[in-house]
C-alpha cells in the first residue's frame, strides 16, 4: 500500500513545464467545461501531440508513441483535466490493428492511428441492437478483392471528426448470430458514407451513420471472416475498463475517473454557490446543517467512487452522478435548473446541465445492466443471465 | 501552480498477504456459525480470546516494548475485517485501541501490561468526546476498564468486575459505563490539547477498525448469499442466473470490495499522514456502516423465507451489522465530521454580502448544544 506523494525529479519537471507551456500555447481550456467525454481536441493540439507521440504515450516511439514512464504518463493525464483537454487516443483499437490488420493496412492506415493524426469511432450498435450488440444486421458482402456493406450503426459517436469506423458486420445469416460476425476498419471517406448528427440531452452529440454500397477493399478486414466475435472481444474488454492496473493510474477507469471529476466540479460549484448565498436568517447557506449534510454526502459518495474498482467504477460513477446531480438541481432549487445566461442562473447553468447529462453515463460504452451481467459471470463465476 | 501527484497502490506487502492468510485461516477454524452461537447473548466467548492472546492475534497491533507483537494499525485493520467476516465473539477491535492509546501515554502506565496481556479488557466510549454524560460502550460488558473523554480529560475508567450487559439484537457485549457511578474509579490520563490529539488519534484508529471489521461482516454475509443462490433452484434453475439474484449479488459484492479499499486507503493515511486527510477515519466508517446494513439486508432477502429464519447464519450477519455500524454513531453525526471538508472546499469564495444583522449560530440537531463550526473547528488537527 502506498498513497504517499510522489516527488518529480528535475527531468519530470522539465517534462511537466514543457507540457504546460505546449498547452498554453497551443490550447485554450474553458473552464466551465465539466464532462470531458464527446469532444476531441482541435486540430491543432493533435498535432502537437501526435509530434511527440503524447497520444499514446506510454506506447514505445517505435509504435507511434512516446515510450514515457508512468510518472511523465500520469503528468499528462493530469495536465489535460487540469487544462480541460478532451480525452483523446486510439488505445482501444491499436492492439486489434496490430494483430489483426494485414500488411497493407499495417503500413497505410496504422502510423497515423499509432501517432493520433487520424482517429476512429465505434460501429458497433444498431437501430435495431445496442446491448444485444452480436445482433447487428449491417451486412458486408465480398465481392471479388472487394467488400460491399449496407447499413446503419446508431450512437457513432464522433463520427462526424473520425477518420475510420471500427465496424461489426453481418457476413453471413443473422440466424448463426455471433457466428456470421467480421470486424472491419471503413473509412469515412468511402463513398456513401453519410453521417447525421444526433442531439442528446446536455449538449451531447453523437451520430447515426448510414452505408450504401460502401466498397472497401479486402485489406480492410481485421482478423477472419465470421470471427469478428472473437476478434471485439478484446477491445471491448478494455472499454469495460479491464486490465492492469498501475499505481499511479485511478482505481475506478478512465469513465469512472472523468464521472467522478464531473461530479467534484460540480459539487465545488454547489459549495460556492452556498458560500455566496445567504438563507432566510442572513447567513450563508454553508452554514445550514441540512445543505451541510447533502454536501457532506456528496464528498463521501465521491470518495466511494475513487475507491472503486476496475470495471464496476464506470457503474458506481455513473450512478452515483445520477444521483448527486438530482440532488445538487433539489438543493440549489430553483435556481440550479436556469439555463447559462438567465437572470439568476447559478454555477453557469452546470447544475441543471448535469442532471440532463447524467443518465447517458450509465448507458453509453455499455450499460450498467451489461457491466452487472459481465461482472456476474465474469468474478463472481454466477450462472449465465437468464 | 505545479501538479501534486500521489501513488494510488492498494495492494498489501507480501507481509501482510501472509498475516491476512493467517489470520483468515485461525478464525475460520475458530469462529464457525456454532461457536458464534453459543456466544450469545453476552457475545464473549472467553476460550476463544485466549486461543487468540495465544496465537498472537489478539495482541498483534499492541507494541512489542510492553510485551505485543509490535504490528501496526494496518494490521490491526487486517484482523478487524476477518473478526468481522466470521462474527468472532472477542473484544479485538475495542481492546487493542483502547491498548494502544494507553500504550500512548508518556509514561508507563500500571495496567499496560495487564491489558497487552489480555488479562485485563480495556475499550473505549467512541462518542464520548462528543456527547457528555453516561456512555454505551462496545465490549463495555467485557470490559473492566474504559477510556473516554470527560470534559477536557482523557480518563481511564476501572470497575472490579464488568457492568450489566444493555440487551441489543447483535449479542454485542455493549454496556452503559457512567463516570459518575460510585463503583467506577476514574483516573485522568491527560488533559487539554494532549488529551484532545491522543483521543483524535485512538477515535479515528476506532472508526477505521470498526469499519474493517464491518467490511468483515459483509462479505461474509455475501459469501453465504452466493453459495445459497447458486445452489437453490425455482422455474428449473438456479436463483442465481437471474438478474434480480445476480445483479444484486453484484452490487454486494462490489459495496465490499469498495469499502474495504476505503478503509485500507483511510489506515494508511492515518498511519502515514493523519493531517492530510483528517476526514478519512469517517469516511471509512460512515461509508461501512450503510454498506453492512445494506448488503445483510439483500443477502437475507435473496434467501426468501428462509433467510428471516435464526436458524440461517445469514440471519447472524444482519443481526449483527447495525450494531456494531451505530456504535460509534449515526450517518448524521458521522456526516458532521465529514462536513469540515467543505470549509476547506469554500475557502476560495468569497462570502456573501449581506446587510442582516447576524443570528444566533446554527445550533446542530444533536445532544451536544456547541456550534457546529466549533464543533467542526475542533475536528480540525
Amino acid at each position: 500500500m502506498n498513497f504517499g506523494r510522489l516527488t518529480l525529479d528535475p527531468s519530470q519537471k522539465a517534462f511537466e513545464a514543457e507540457a504546460r507551456r505546449l498547452l498554453e500555447e497551443h490550447w485554450t481550456p474553458d473552464p466551465h467545461i465539466i464532462a470531458l467525454d464527446h469532444d476531441r481536441p482541435t486540430p491543432e493540439l493533435v498535432e502537437v501531440l501526435a509530434e511527440r507521440g503524447w497520444v499514446h504515450p506510454r506506447t514505445p516511439p517505435e509504435e507511434g508513441g512516446a515510450g514515457l514512464g508512468a510518472v511523465e504518463a500520469r503528468v499528462l493525464t493530469a495536465l489535460f483535466d487540469e487544462y480541460r483537454v478532451p480525452g483523446y487516443d486510439n488505445d482501444l483499437i491499436l492492439p486489434t490493428l496490430r494483430k489483426h490488420g494485414s500488411a497493407e493496412l499495417k503500413a497505410t492506415v496504422l502510423p497515423d492511428l499509432a501517432s493520433g493524426r487520424k482517429s476512429y469511432c465505434l460501429g458497433y450498435s444498431e437501430p435495431d441492437s445496442g446491448s444485444d450488440m452480436a445482433a447487428a444486421r449491417t451486412r458486408a458482402v465480398q465481392d471479388g478483392d472487394t467488400w460491399v456493406i449496407n447499413g446503419s450503426k446508431m450512437f457513432t459517436t464522433y463520427a462526424h471528426e473520425s477518420d475510420y469506423v471500427f465496424m461489426l458486420a453481418r457476413t453471413g445469416p443473422v440466424e448463426d448470430k455471433h457466428r456470421t460476425l467480421t470486424m472491419f476498419l471503413v473509412p469515412m471517406d468511402a463513398p456513401g458514407v453519410e453521417v447525421k448528427p444526433i442531439w442528446a440531452m446536455g449538449r451531447v452529440r453523437t451520430n447515426m451513420t448510414f452505408y450504401r454500397d460502401v466498397r472497401i477493399s479486402d485489406a480492410y478486414r481485421l482478423g477472419p471472416v465470421n470471427e469478428g466475435w472473437r476478434v471485439v472481444s478484446e477491445p471491448l474488454a478494455a472499454e469495460h475498463g479491464k486490465g492492469d492496473f498501475d499505481a499511479l493510474e485511478d482505481l475506478n477507469g478512465g469513465m469512472g475517473a472523468a464521472f467522478t471529476r464531473t461530479l467534484e466540479r460540480l459539487v465545488q460549484y454547489t459549495v460556492d454557490w452556498a458560500t455566496q448565498t445567504p438563507g432566510a436568517d442572513g447567513r450563508p447557506l454553508i452554514e445550514d446543517p441540512l445543505v451541510r449534510q447533502q454536501l457532506a454526502t456528496a464528498l463521501l459518495d465521491i470518495e466511494v467512487c475513487w475507491n472503486t474498482p476496475g470495471e464496476f467504477g464506470k457503474v458506481m460513477a455513473a450512478e452515483t452522478l445520477i444521483r448527486h446531480a438530482d440532488a445538487l438541481a433539489d438543493l440549489t432549487a430553483p435556481a440550479g435548473i436556469l439555463s447559462e445566461g438567465a437572470d439568476g442562473a447559478i454555477a453557469h447553468g452546470l447544475i441543471g446541465w448535469a442532471r440532463l447529462f447524467a443518465p447517458g453515463t450509465a448507458i453509453y460504452g455499455g450499460t450498467t445492466e451489461i457491466y452487472r451481467n459481465n461482472l456476474a459471470r465474469g468474478v463472481l463465476g454466477l450462472p449465465r443471465a437468464r | 501552480v505545479p501538479i501534486e501527484l500521489r501513488w494510488n497502490d492498494y495492494s498489501l506487502s507480501e507481509d501482510d498477504a501472509d498475516v491476512r492468510a493467517m489470520l483468515r485461516e485461525f478464525f475460520a477454524e475458530q469462529s464457525p456459525p456454532e461457536v458464534v452461537r453459543a456466544a450469545e447473548p453476552l457475545g464473549f466467548d472467553e476460550a476463544l480470546w485466549r486461543a487468540a492472546l495465544r496465537a498472537g492475534i489478539a495482541d498483534l497491533s499492541l507494541p512489542e516494548a510492553h510485551g505485543g507483537q509490535g504490528a501496526g494499525l494496518v494490521e490491526l485493520v487486517l484482523a478487524a475485517e476477518e473478526v468481522g467476516r466470521t462474527l468472532a465473539p472477542v473484544p479485538l477491535v475495542d481492546h487493542a485501541v483502547a491498548t494502544r492509546l494507553l500504550a500512548g501515554l508518556p509514561e508507563t502506565h500500571p495496567d499496560l501490561a495487564s491489558a497487552v496481556a489480555g488479562d485485563l479488557i480495556l475499550s473505549l466510549a467512541p462518542l464520548s468526546a462528543r456527547r457528555p454524560g453516561r456512555q454505551l460502550v462496545p465490549s463495555g460488558a467485557v470490559a473492566r476498564g474504559v477510556l473516554a473523554m470527560d470534559g477536557d480529560s482523557l480518563v481511564l475508567l476501572r470497575r472490579e468486575s464488568a457492568p450489566e450487559q444493555a440487551p441489543n439484537q447483535g449479542s454485542a457485549p455493549l454496556a452503559w459505563w457512567d463516570a459518575a457511578d460510585p463503583s467506577v474509579e476514574r483516573t485522568v490520563l491527560a488533559g487539554g490539547d494532549a488529551a484532545r490529539a491522543l483521543w483524535r488519534r485512538a477515535e479515528a484508529e476506532w472508526q477505521v477498525a470498526t469499519a474493517s471489521s464491518l467490511v468483515g461482516l459483509a462479505e461474509g454475509a455475501s459469501l453465504i448469499a452466493r453459495t445459497y443462490t447458486t445452489q437453490r433452484k425455482a422455474f428449473g434453475t438456479p436463483i442465481a442466473a437471474f438478474q434480480a439474484i445476480s445483479h444484486t449479488l453484484v452490487d454486494v459484492h462490489e459495496a465490499t470490495q469498495t469499502a474495504r479499499n476505503l478503509t485500507l486507503k483511510a489506515a494508511w493515511f492515518l498511519a502515514e499522514e493523519p493531517d492530510s486527510r483528517p476526514e478519512l477515519p469517517t469516511m471509512a466508517l460512515a461509508n461501512a456502516a450503510r454498506v453492512a446494513t445494506d448488503v445483510t439486508m439483500k443477502c437475507v432477502h435473496v434467501h426468501g423465507g428462509f433467510g428471516i429464519m435464526l436458524e440461517a447464519d445469514v440471519s447472524l450477519y444482519h443481526l449483527r451489522a447495525a450494531v456494531w455500524g451505530q456504535v460509534g454513531g449515526s450517518s448524521a453525526l458521522h456526516l458532521q465530521t465529514i462536513g469540515a471538508r467543505l470549509d476547506r472546499a469554500a475557502t476560495t469564495a468569497t462570502p456573501p454580502a449581506t446587510t442582516v444583522p447576524a443570528p444566533a449560530p446554527v445550533r446542530i440537531p444533536s445532544a451536544t448544544s456547541r456550534p457546529a463550526a466549533d464543533l467542526i473547528t475542533s475536528r480540525e488537527s
